[in-house]
């Protein structure tokens, strides 16, 4: 019956430290596009836009969550059954499945949200090259999404 | 507490972190606005109702762990006089359940509290583009409500008749 408490706390962590990562770099850029907005009132459209990216993290972390969730039979009840057949080991390997997108997305997404607030310095000397900054974030995002694939392989497997 | 009810005490440790952790953030993140919007009514003291604003914005998150908490103590049955005995593995389902908005309630509060601050300071230039700054703080509280959500659908979705003794 421990097996399950295993697997809980990973489902558990797979959504509580993306959204922090996520809350953490939204929070960066919002600090940096407040200072742009200062000098500059007419950048917040591309201030917000920026903001979103860092925040894509936390939903991949919900994602996880539900997966693991309805793996667990959390929704549909069938938890019952699996409380006594979920072994310690399953349980591990559980909490080991939802590891890369809690690691992952705790740490890109504060990663991507210093990127994107260095994007918005480059902003205020070249408001125009907005895309070229977009780019340079959304190449974090990729490993971001390799973790969520991963993740999501080991967790099809339950 | 004896030792049959080992279970209920871990899950009311887990209770206790949710609106701990999640107050302190809001703490942290609304004296950070303070610190700055003291700063900012020290050059202008009518701009007082726009650092109010700014400030209670960080200041959601201890509301969402009151909520979790409250939410919590009522699965355990702890308003109603009669507590139910969790298993020691059905405790540690319950506290891990409370892990979301203890963990997600802490850390986002002070990210929030931080970008707020940044606001406060931008007010004090542009007062008239508060409500941009309000817009830039309120997207941080998205990654605090979702983590109130996992914590109150996990906690529904826990099969307590199983899990208690």
């Amino acid at each position: 019956m421990t097996g399950i408490t295993i697997a809980f706390l990973g489902a558990a962590l797979a959504v509580a430290l993306p959204c922090t990562g996520s809350a953490i770099g939204v929070g960066t850029v919002g600090r940096a596009g407040a200072g742009a907005i200062s000098v500059d009132p007419g950048k917040f459209s591309r201030a917000l836009i920026l903001q979103i990216l860092p925040g894509t993290q936390g939903l991949y972390g919900l994602v996880v969550w539900f997966l693991a969730l309805m793996k667990l039979g959390v929704f549909d009840g069938t938890i019952v059954a699996k409380l006594a057949d979920f072994s310690m080991q399953m349980g591990v390997r559980f909490f080991a499945s939802c590891l890369p997108v809690a690691i992952g997305g705790l740490i890109f997404g504060m990663i991507q949200g210093r990127l994107c607030a260095s994007d918005l310095s480059l902003l205020a000397k070249r408001s125009d090259e907005l895309s070229k900054g977009i780019i340079l974030a959304i190449m974090v995002e990729f490993y971001a999404i390799l973790c969520l694939l991963a993740t999501f392989l080991m967790l099809n497997n339950f | 507490m004896d030792m049959m009810n080992l279970g209920t005490a871990i899950g009311i440790i887990g209770a206790s972190l949710a609106v701990g952790l999640a107050c302190s953030g809001s703490a942290k993140g609304v004296g950070a606005c303070g610190e700055v919007g003291a700063t900012v009514l020290a050059e202008d003291p009518g701009k007082f109702s726009q650092v109010l604003i700014l400030q209670i914005i960080p200041g959601t998150q201890g509301l969402y762990g009151l909520v979790a908490w409250f939410f919590a103590l009522m699965q355990l049955g702890f308003f109603s006089g009669n507590m139910i005995s969790l298993t020691v593995p059905g405790g540690l389902l319950f506290a891990a359940s409370c892990l979301p908005i203890a963990i997600g309630g802490l850390l986002s509060a002070i990210a929030q509290g931080r970008c707020a601050a940044a606001g406060l300071a931008m007010c004090s230039k542009r007062p008239e583009e508060m409500s941009k700054g309000i817009i830039m703080a309120i997207m941080v509280e998205f990654y605090a409500i979702l983590c109130l959500l996992a914590t109150f659908l996990m906690l529904n979705g826990l099969p307590y008749e199983a899990l208690t003794m």
